[in-house]
């Protein structure tokens, strides 16, 4: 396998699955690379491409929650923020991903009462 | 105050997390989850759960104050550090 | 040589089909309109891939789950280690499995071979060569 091309189809895969829930791959294209690659590393080790940035546990049904893209199991979540934990994916219309904070998801439930 | 931070080694906002302490030169212990054997993880994520509530990294302690993500701002303020704090 | 494999007709976009061309197993690809050949033999434990998925250029096993590239025959992933679940398993087939399984630990997933395709009207051209009988 090149190096490169992992990532490649991980990004082929994900474009199909983010597109239609109004996200995209994040303009910092240093940042995803970067998480691309961790995310290879996940999959390499475990043969799931995992959210580089939450964690694993003994439950299988619970980590399924975690596997990139992971945007449908923390839709009211990640929509308040604008972005996905981890930062690889944005909303379409953000230009600026710096502007974007990662936001608690006790802090967004609560508003939402 | 004690600073502790509960990070993942796939994680670049922890990095970025250790890394402003490390900048701003404040002392700080850490724990790269998944290094951890499979009894330590559950014991760190147990702890991870009451005290923040969900499994996302960075958990950053300080002192008594939890900051779940990557803040800066709010490291800052906590810690009564200047404002324009390095990041 | 180039022989006629089969019609352009015969096979939808996403869409995967074997067949035998030269005494060698090829599975046709169609890529949202462009079509590729394979080799059917999946590149891990030889499984056959038109029984797997085809997603854009990304080939998937069905077996271990192994992917391909078919526009290069590059294999883009190892497999995918199955989810067996919790409950017990009865002591021979737990000792076959491990015993196979330390085995498959040795297994490679190789790339595949590719070969050129070529469209003339409705059908579909694939080159083999003679010699590799």
């Amino acid at each position: 396998m090149k190096p490169g091309s992992r990532k490649k189809a991980l990004r082929y895969f994900f474009q199909r699955v983010v597109d239609p829930l109004g996200y995209k791959f994040t303009p910092d294209e240093e940042m995803a690379d970067f998480l691309l690659e961790q995310e290879v590393i996940l999959e390499q080790k475990h043969g799931i491409p995992f959210c580089p940035c939450q964690g694993l546990t003994k439950n299988r049904e619970e980590n399924m929650k975690i596997v990139c893209p992971c945007i449908p199991f923390h839709r009211e979540h990640f929509d308040a923020m604008k972005r996905c934990w981890c930062g690889l994916f944005v909303h379409k219309d953000v230009t600026n991903p710096d502007e974007l904070p990662q936001i608690p998801v006790s802090q967004i439930m609560r508003k939402e009462g | 105050m004690k600073v502790f931070i509960y990070a993942l080694s796939t994680c670049p906002w922890c990095r970025k997390a250790k890394q402003f302490f490390k900048t701003n030169n404040i002392p700080f212990d850490f724990v790269d989850y998944d290094l951890q054997s499979a009894a330590e993880q559950e014991k760190i994520m147990e702890k991870m759960l009451k005290i923040s509530g969900a499994g996302s990294f960075p958990v950053v302690l300080i002192g008594n104050q939890v900051v779940v993500g990557y803040n800066p701002e709010k490291y800052s303020e906590i810690l009564g550090l200047k404002k324009g704090a390095i990041a | 040589m180039w022989i006629e494999a089969s019609k352009v007709s015969e096979i939808a976009p996403g869409g995967l089909k074997s067949v035998e061309v030269n005494g060698e197993e090829i599975v046709l690809c169609n890529d949202q309109g462009t079509f590729y050949a394979v080799s059917r033999r999946c590149g891990h434990m030889n499984a056959p891939l038109d029984l797997g998925t085809l997603e854009g250029y990304i080939l998937t096993c069905p077996m271990h789950h192994a992917q391909f590239d078919i526009t290069s025959g590059e294999a883009l992933s190892g497999t995918v280690p199955p989810d067996l679940g919790d409950e017990a398993v009865p002591k021979g087939l737990g000792r076959y499995l491990q015993y196979v399984g330390m085995l498959m630990a040795q297994i490679k997933t190789c790339d595949i071979k590719t070969y050129r395709v070529r469209i003339d009207q409705d059908l579909i051209k694939v080159e083999v060569d003679p010699a590799a009988r």
